[in-house]
């Protein structure tokens, strides 16, 4: 008898989470927008619903655009949630976009929320609009429905579509965010419309450092950016060669030592960068021409590695992550440092050396 | 009447890693040891090893031919002594049983169901654990097994999920916050390994030469435990400093192809290590109530145990002011680890010259 009435009170048991929510009632949030007005949040979410009622994407997936108000980000999802009559989950969210003002005026609220909902990926997408984030989350015309999602996360890299882009996700933003001294970019994000065509386009990058936007940087700089952190694999890089043009290469290896002196509490990197591209044509080019087409790279390389640098530590914005150089290498002269290391940086001084080689296809 | 209960050797080692894999992966910051900072690489092994001396010099106290566990040396010296130090060792339990209720609690009613009600998690996890308690240690032991093959799993999954997140420049000196913060890890690193406790008073269910090769178990351990640091160090960096469960961020930050999101093993260890750990705390204490209590009284000790157990850890729950002190000594391991030594080492010098023996 007491076996049964376990094996039924188990029973019991099976039926699911505690205070389960059905799939038919869950708001699978898949595009944040957060826009900033007039002291007010204002949410625009890319809603992906279940039921299958709603207008269909390209995939066939059902999508529902909805905006929501509120005084905090948790209040406006709260307000959506009612609105739409579906508790919202952001544990399926791909990308979240910051409205220009949102970012200009509430970063550091925006981060915090972000990184302390439990619900939120880590690793999901972050960028800021040019303008408004409800124009980037609510795309949408009768004849073009993109899924927004996946367009979003192409233009920064995280799809097969990388070309060397930095990474903008929340754990990597929100790590270098929350270092002390250091700064944070994140990817900027621009709409264009071309008859009925709604695309995105990557625009540079914004900078934020304690809470504060403090500048923003070119898609030149942020090559630049991407080159000092050892990264930029497959971008594409173009010098003008006296003999063959405009000619294109890409970045196939990307490798930077950052080496930090120390001389009487002044400190001074080196940079040693070292990138090797690939030539993507198959004809015309003997090894005298990638000699010239390498050092032609070496220069372009240096003057977009020198201009990002230049203009990061004007701001005193450390996006470089040169503070984990000087903490690794000298962590006693970086605790007093570190406090005031935004206004250290713009008197750091660089020696910057480029090396770089060409190769071909199959080289 | 106790049944004549066997654990194997490898279930046994098994037990304790899953066991100490709690301290790790309920590491919230408040009491617990800071796994995430720049000392703890280097503390870490040296509590270990700490903590393996101890060890070692109980189980040299200990009978092991007659399979003796600590609390029955501790009768040797009398009744009286004997007694008190199974008091002793009973709250020390206790406070280790109370904390892995409240931390279940914490993580299930701050995370995956914010809403819900404290109750039920504490009920939930003390009925499992009273039900394995009755069905012996020995099913749960073999239980261990399964679990530690999906931690070896866990870990991989964990490696291969971050590794490209990993920056070897957030591997700073040990000594970057100071000497003093050094030594307050390394005293609290040692202070979790308290569970030797627990490892002392189960060895009289392992064969006589199973206590030997218990280096393994500390091995295993530490390894575990700079794994974890080592990714919560190099991956979050002073961000994970921020976070109220860095280990679940970290599971939740690995990425692999298929499933993409890894957190769901991080449930199923906490919960696995949460069950083990109330099951283990639970049994020990029924053990030791045993033996004070008339064997008609102690029918119902784990039932009495837990219920007590529950009804304080939801006081806790609610955070107060004046509990923090009480949850800091819970939560630090240092009972335990005063109970483990204590009274042990002074029954084995009491009888080492020449003191009383009354068995």
């Amino acid at each position: 008898m007491r076996r049964v009435l376990v094996c039924f009170i188990c029973v019991f048991t099976l039926s699911g989470c505690l205070g389960g929510i059905e799939i038919s009632r869950r708001g699978l949030v898949q595009v944040v927008g957060i826009d900033f007005e007039d002291g007010v949040y204002k949410l625009t979410l890319d809603v992906f619903d279940p039921s299958g009622q709603n207008d269909q994407n390209e995939s066939g997936e059902s999508q529902v655009v909805i905006s929501a108000e509120g005084y905090t980000i948790a209040e406006a999802i709260d307000r959506a949630s009612k609105m739409l009559g579906r508790v919202m989950f952001l544990g399926d969210s791909r990308a979240v976009v910051i409205g220009a003002s949102a970012a200009r005026e509430r970063i550091g609220e925006v981060l915090r929320y972000l990184a302390n909902n439990n619900d939120i990926y880590p690793q999901v997408v972050l960028l800021v609009a040019d303008g408004e984030a409800k124009d980037i989350v609510s795309p949408k015309t009768e004849e073009n429905q993109t899924v927004l999602s996946n367009a979003l996360e192409n233009i920064t890299g995280a799809t097969e579509f990388g070309d060397g882009v930095m990474r903008s996700d929340l754990l990597s933003v929100s790590k270098s965010y929350y270092a002390q001294g250091a700064g944070t970019a994140i990817l900027k994000v621009k709409r264009r419309d071309e008859g009925d065509l709604v695309l995105f386009e990557r625009d540079g990058a914004m900078l934020f450092r304690e809470g504060r936007l403090i500048g923003s940087i070119d898609e030149t700089e942020h090559l630049g950016l991407q080159i000092i952190k050892g990264e930029g694999k497959q971008a594409i890089v173009n010098v003008e060669d006296p003999v063959y043009g405009l000619t294109a290469l890409e970045i196939k290896s990307v490798r930077t030592d950052i080496t930090p002196r120390f001389v009487d509490d002044n400190v001074t990197f080196t940079v040693d960068v070292n990138v090797t591209f690939l030539l993507n044509e198959l004809y015309g080019f003997d090894d005298g021409d990638l000699i010239r087409l390498s050092d032609l790279a070496s220069k372009k390389i240096y003057a977009d590695v020198y201009q990002s640098l230049d203009s990061a530590q004007k701001m005193g914005c450390d996006i470089f992550g040169l503070y984990r150089y000087v903490r690794f290498n000298n962590p006693f002269y970086w605790r007093f440092a570190a406090k005031n290391w935004p206004n250290i940086l713009p008197y750091v001084t660089n020696e910057l050396i480029v090396h770089t080689k060409v190769n071909r296809l199959g080289d | 009447m106790e049944k004549d209960i066997r654990i194997g050797q490898i279930e046994y080692f098994t037990l304790f890693v899953i066991l100490r894999l709690f301290g790790f992966i309920t590491f919230n910051g408040d009491g617990s040891t800071p796994i995430n900072s720049p000392a703890s690489l280097i503390t870490q092994p040296l509590a270990a090893l700490l903590a393996f001396g101890a060890f070692v010099i109980i189980t040299k106290c200990v009978n092991r031919a007659e399979a003796e566990s600590p609390i029955q040396l501790c009768y040797k010296p009398g009744k009286i002594f004997g007694i008190i130090s199974a008091v002793i060792m009973c709250i020390a339990s206790f406070m280790a049983l109370v904390q892995v209720c409240h931390s279940f609690t914490k993580f299930f009613t701050m995370s995956a169901y914010p809403r819900a009600s404290a109750i039920y998690f504490v009920l939930f996890l003390l009925a499992g654990a009273i039900y394995i308690e009755h069905m012996g240690i020995d099913s749960l032991s073999r239980l261990s097994n399964v679990l530690f093959f999906m931690l070896g799993f866990s870990v991989l999954i964990l490696i291969m999920g971050l590794w490209r997140n990993i920056d070897a420049l957030e591997l700073i000196t040990p000594l970057y916050d100071g000497t003093n913060a050094f030594m307050n890890s390394l005293v609290r690193a040692f202070a979790d390994w308290g569970d030797i406790l627990l490892m002392l008073g189960l060895l009289r269910y392992v064969s006589a030469d199973g206590g030997k090769p218990a280096g393994y178990v500390f091995i295993i351990i530490t390894v575990i435990a700079e794994l974890l640091s080592f990714l919560l160090i190099t991956v979050y960096g002073d961000y994970g400093k921020i976070h109220l469960f860095p280990v679940h961020s970290l599971f939740a930050a690995a990425e692999i192809w298929i499933p993409t999101r890894v957190d769901f093993l991080f449930m199923f260890l906490f919960l696995s290590a949460c069950l083990v750990r109330a099951t283990l705390y639970l049994t020990y204490m029924t053990y030791l109530i045993k033996t004070i209590l008339p064997p008609e009284r102690g029918k119902y000790a784990s039932t009495v145990v837990a219920i007590a157990a529950g009804a304080v850890s939801l006081w806790l729950c609610g955070d107060r002011a004046d509990t923090a002190g009480f949850m800091w000594i819970i939560s630090s391991g240092i009972p335990l680890l005063i109970a483990a030594i204590v009274p042990t080492v002074i029954a084995y010098l009491y009888v080492a010259f020449g003191g009383r023996k009354r068995v």
